[in-house]
């Protein structure tokens, strides 16, 4: 089992994660082998608590975390800490935003990923930001068995391995987007790309979380105190700002920018911590990869590390190039956006004719949230090509064909007729 | 402006106090004010602090007030993310008046207020001289409150906001009128020679403040520059503003000096004098400036002279990228030109041989280099500045921009003997920038054409233009003519309008900037109206000359009298003016859609939708009366036109990803903003 979710304000997404469960604790008989929580995201996690009475009822044998959720790591826990703050001081500057902000809902829709609710209060020293999803994230590992993974590691389990590729422990977990040729994931030629990766280093976090402090003791304000007026009195020495008929140029709410950029930061950065295995079977060694929200840094750092599989007394050892060579079952990374799929080192490596392919996406959710791009046309065709069209798209029952098994459950809550689940033998 | 609405009184506020008057024999030429030649950062530099505080000599403005607040700018120091402000600089303070302005200083306000108001006057001047007139800031569009109609307001100041954002960012606010710079905390990690965690001031930059003061007086120039219509549109615009930075610095003798010595002449070799924004470059961890016309360091920290490239411009689609060609071929000829004139020097030092010995070049040597370097730099600006007259309306493309620079260069420096279009053209060349519909690339065929205009047509067109003689030359002896004209033209001009048509009788006035503004849309109005007669009986097939189809609205976007200082110091009186129509096109379809009401389309705004846009500017050289060029961009151009389609089509498809990023959702964005993005 991996993951279970949807995103905030997915309609009836409650009662879907309830049939989803009782589904999964149906066909399972309640126990499950292995539930693997790749990140942190609403969309990943809600289950656990939309369905947490139905959830509590399976019996897991292991929860597995990446290793940037183990408070043993230190350097996962200062990554987490980073996370913290960075959606403490959004939450903190949201609550600084007026009403009538345009910026301050699409924020507001960012953050609920990580549980961040503009409305709510914030108590200054305690770091809330991310109760909600955090919640639900922990909330498996709570009930049941934990490991924490690292990349380069192979587990044996229920007969097959399970190989880690992801998340790096290295700056490349900080990589979201492409270089600036774009020639590493299928972007449009004229791709316009944005680097937002340099925000860390630039003090992001320091700059949103000193907006408006009035005490301003960790000296983010540009000057000293003695040449600091007090904002209610500009007319004084600025008349002409104040002026209604120069209302139009006032700049009063164009500091929100940054918070939106960091808000963005910290979502694609999230993603980066994606826990990305492959499974191989052992005797056909037939490989489905599983790339949750992987981003181009993650992708990259696979191709750093070998696995060795132990085969009696021998041994064999494999690169992220064989892998991708043997997959037959690939599970599109975040939802088919753009850079989420590597071209070159990615899918033009996937090279068996088996190939297929499975896009988890509600198209209307998306264009919802204004992501009108995923999944990406390109990527799309090129996956069709290479599948020779064995390409399941969660929302579109009409590709459930060929391989693919519709089931005979139904969703009832949003579309009649259709298929709860997709179903793939693979041998 | 109406004065009724003031809301909170300014009694008692900021008006300087009045110090005796100067006499007009005494009245100083400029103000001298201390600013960063570069930014803060280099006075840390044992090498650079001699040379990084600089004294710029910025226009004396009679009646500036505390701000600074002049004729063309307006500095409001407030900082909505810290919620507080900054006290107003008073630059006519005796004791900063007698000490040219504030020392530099990183701690104090007043100073950043005093550089940011002298490096913008600095490019605006820069390019007033160059233009041979007065610049306007684009217009303000809105509704008059009187009439309740749309209409083109006159904006007197730019604003700048020196502390408006907490971003690695400043950027030109074309809806706003205003700069608005920001400031960071430095990086942790690589903050090369800033305090990590340091505040990093984008404001304090001196290529920073020209560059958005560029973007600023572009626009104002012609707003159609910053329409994304192909590859090269938005691409120039920063191009543009990185130009004008990097050879406005040259003015500075004492740092030319400086560079000169270290480089032993050869400015193209590494050097301070080609690269762009230094403290901010290092404090995102760039490991060095922004951007070098020159080179760039590797992933090493290893500086690397850029090789010019005939391929470079096939993949670089990011705005500035491509920018950074169009700049590297400027400076490219700006060197060549430089080398050219100064052989003989390196000679004379050389012995004969050309090469320099070991060792640092004589002080007088190094003097008449930076002379020669100075001269060369202030021409080649020029240069790029007063071919912005002779580009297209519309769409523009670098290949296009190179037509104009060589045209309008030929025309006021008809021999050559320099070599100075020719450095130009090779510079331009081995960066493969070239418009490709000319058979060759040499100085006449880059030239524009003469048009092709029947003795006819001239006439008829003479004649609707003469009102443009009547407006700005002839100085409205026959204004009363164009008063209270409803019969004769259908329209009466507003209060605000006759009053300043009055004023001109006077004929004192003739360079207050918002009479020219007035006089200009009353002009555009006035040929409107002609040609729209001329049109309405096209016997002779006017509209085709001038680019435009039948059916279809047009307007007069320009109607401005430029003035030309030639080398021998005669004055060339042409005028510049402008037709263009829009059409709407389908995005899916490709198909052009009727045509709406002004109305319709200045209330409904549609999805889906190219506004495709074509015409001319009509060069008319007052002396001669003659139409010396009709510079084109023809809108029933079909291939200009599913170009236009392909390169929207790919801008919305990744418009589509920038969504994720765009979470405001609004229509209205600023081009500008999105693009310098941590990039300034």
């Amino acid at each position: 089992m991996i993951d279970a979710g949807v995103l905030l304000g997915t309609s009836d997404g409650a009662n879907r994660m309830k049939a989803v469960m009782n589904s999964i604790a149906a066909t399972t008989g309640g126990k499950v082998d292995l539930l693997v929580v790749t990140h942190q995201h609403w969309d990943h996690v809600s289950g656990f608590s939309y369905a947490q009475q139905e959830f509590r009822k399976l019996k897991i044998d292991k929860v597995w975390y990446a290793w940037t959720e183990d408070p043993a790591d230190e350097l996962g826990v200062e990554l987490q800490r980073t996370h913290s703050k960075a959606a403490f001081a959004i939450e903190k500057a949201l609550h600084l935003m007026d009403d009538s902000s345009k910026l301050r809902q699409g924020i507001t829709d960012l953050m609920t990923s990580f549980g961040v609710d503009g409305k709510k209060s914030v108590s200054n020293s305690e770091v809330k930001g991310s109760l909600d999803t955090e919640g639900a994230m922990k909330l498996p590992g709570k009930l049941h068995p934990v490991e924490y993974r690292k990349p380069g590691e192979t587990i044996e389990l229920a007969g097959v391995n399970f190989h880690i590729l992801g998340p790096p422990r290295d700056e490349r977990i900080f990589r979201s987007d492409p270089s600036k040729k774009a020639s590493e994931v299928y972007e449009q030629p004229s791709g316009k790309v944005h680097a937002f990766g340099l925000g860390r280093s630039m003090g992001m976090i320091e700059a949103v979380d000193g907006i408006r402090d009035e005490k301003d003791d960790k000296l983010t304000r540009p000057f000293d105190t003695q040449h600091c007026q007090k904002l209610q009195a500009i007319h004084k020495h600025y008349p002409n700002y104040s002026l209604k008929s120069e209302e139009w140029r006032t700049i009063d709410n164009d500091w929100e920018g940054i918070v939106e950029q960091l808000a963005l930061q910290l979502d694609s950065d999230t993603n980066n911590t994606s826990l990305v295995f492959a499974i191989e079977i052992p005797d056909s060694q037939k490989v489905l990869l599983f790339a949750a929200d992987a981003q181009v840094g993650n992708w990259l750092s696979w191709h750093d590390q070998t696995w060795t599989v132990k085969a009696g007394d021998k041994e064999r050892t494999m690169t992220a190039t064989d892998l991708l060579n043997r997959t037959v079952f690939y599970k599109v990374g975040h939802h088919g956006s753009h850079n989420a799929t590597l071209r070159e080192k990615g899918l033009e490596l996937m090279t068996s004719p088996n190939l297929h392919a499975m896009i988890p996406v509600e198209v209307e959710m998306a264009r919802k949230k204004k992501w009108f791009e995923m999944p990406l046309d390109v990527l799309v065709a090129r996956l069709k090509e290479k599948t020779k069209g064995r390409v399941a798209q969660a929302d579109d029952p009409k590709t459930f064909t060929g391989p693919f098994r519709a089931s005979e459950e139904q969703n009832t809550f949003v579309t009649p007729n259709r298929p709860l689940y997709v179903e793939l033998d693979i041998e | 402006m109406s004065s009724g609405e003031i809301v909170i009184s300014n009694k008692g506020a900021s008006k300087p106090k009045k110090t005796a008057p100067i006499k007009p024999s005494t009245k100083p030429p400029s103000r001298s004010l201390r600013v960063y030649a570069f930014d803060p950062s280099l006075d840390l530099d044992i090498e650079k602090v001699t040379i990084n505080q600089v004294v710029a000599r910025v226009r004396w403005e009679e009646n500036l007030e505390k701000g600074p607040k002049g004729e063309y700018i307006e500095v409001i120091d407030i900082d909505p993310a810290s919620k507080v402000y900054y006290e107003p600089v008073d630059l006519n303070e005796l004791g900063i008046l007698a000490q040219q302005g504030c020392a530099p200083s990183e701690g104090n306000p007043q100073f950043h207020q005093q550089m940011v108001y002298a490096v913008a006057m600095v490019t605006i001047q820069n390019f007033e001289s160059s233009l041979g007139r007065k610049t306007l800031w684009s217009g303000h569009y809105a509704t008059n409150p009187n009439t309740g109609k749309k209409e083109n307001f006159f904006v007197r100041q730019l604003r700048i906001y020196p502390h408006a954002i907490r971003q690695a960012n400043a950027f030109y606010d074309p809806q706003k009128k205003a700069l608005l710079f920001g400031y960071f905390p430095a990086s942790k990690i690589n903050p090369g020679n800033n305090l990590p965690g340091g505040l990093v001031f984008t404001c304090l930059s001196f290529d920073i403040i020209s560059h958005e003061t560029t973007h600023a007086l572009l626009d104002g120039l012609n707003r159609r520059f910053s329409e994304n219509t192909n590859p090269d549109a938005l691409a120039f615009h920063e191009a543009f503003a990185d130009a004008v930075a990097l050879l406005q610095r040259f003015k500075f003798a004492e740092v030319l000096r400086h560079e000169i010595a270290n480089t032993k002449g050869q400015l193209r070799q590494q050097n301070f004098l080609a690269k762009l924004a230094w403290q901010v470059g290092q404090a995102i961890g760039h490991y060095g400036s922004l951007r070098d016309a020159l080179g760039k360091n590797d992933a090493n920290g290893n500086w690397q002279e850029a090789k010019p490239d005939v391929r470079a411009l096939e993949n670089a689609t990011e705005p500035h990228e491509r920018g950074a060609v169009l700049v590297a071929a400027i400076f490219d000829a700006f060197t060549t030109i430089y080398e050219q004139r100064t052989k003989d020097l390196i000679r004379l030092a050389s012995g004969g041989s050309g090469i320099l010995n070991e060792g640092a070049i004589h002080p007088d040597l190094v003097n008449r280099l930076a002379e020669d370097a100075a001269l060369v730099a202030g021409q080649v600006l020029n240069i790029c500045i007063r071919a912005l007259d002779y580009c297209p309306p519309v769409d523009l493309t670098f290949g296009e921009y190179l037509r104009a620079i060589i045209t309008l260069d030929s025309d006021m420096v008809p021999e050559d003997l320099l070599g100075y279009r020719i450095a130009i053209i090779e510079a331009f060349r081995r960066r493969g920038i070239y418009p490709h519909n000319v058979r060759a690339l040499s100085v006449d065929s880059l030239r524009w054409k003469s048009p092709d205009i029947s003795e006819e047509q001239m006439d008829v067109l003479g004649k609707g233009l003469n009102v443009l003689d009547q407006l700005w030359i002839g100085r409205g002896q026959d204004i009363s003519d164009y008063l209270f004209t409803k019969e004769k033209y259908g329209f009466y001009l507003n209060a605000n309008e006759v009053e300043q048509l009055q004023r001109n009788l006077s004929a004192v006035l003739t360079t207050d900037r918002e009479y020219i503004h007035t006089v200009s849309n009353i002009a555009k109005r006035y040929v409107h109206f002609e040609v729209e007669k001329i049109l309405d009986d096209d016997k002779l097939e006017i509209r085709k000359l001038l680019g435009l189809v039948e059916g279809r609205r047009f307007e007069v976007s320009q109607a401005c009298p430029a003035r030309r200082v030639l080398l021998d110091g005669s004055v060339r009186a042409e005028m510049l003016v402008t037709f263009l129509q829009r059409l709407e096109v389908d995005l899916k379809t490709g198909k052009i859609l009727p045509e709406r009401t002004r109305e319709q389309v200045a209330s409904e705004p549609l999805d889906n939708v190219m506004v495709f846009r074509g015409g001319c500017t009509l060069v008319i050289d007052m002396d001669h009366r003659s139409i010396k060029y009709i510079i084109k961009k023809r809108i029933d151009n079909e291939e200009r036109r599913n170009h236009q389609l392909n390169h929207k089509k790919s801008l919305i498809e990744t418009m589509g990803l920038d969504a994720t990023y765009n979470l405001g959702g609004e229509k209205e964005t600023n081009p500008f903003a999105i693009l310098h993005g941590e990039k300034i």
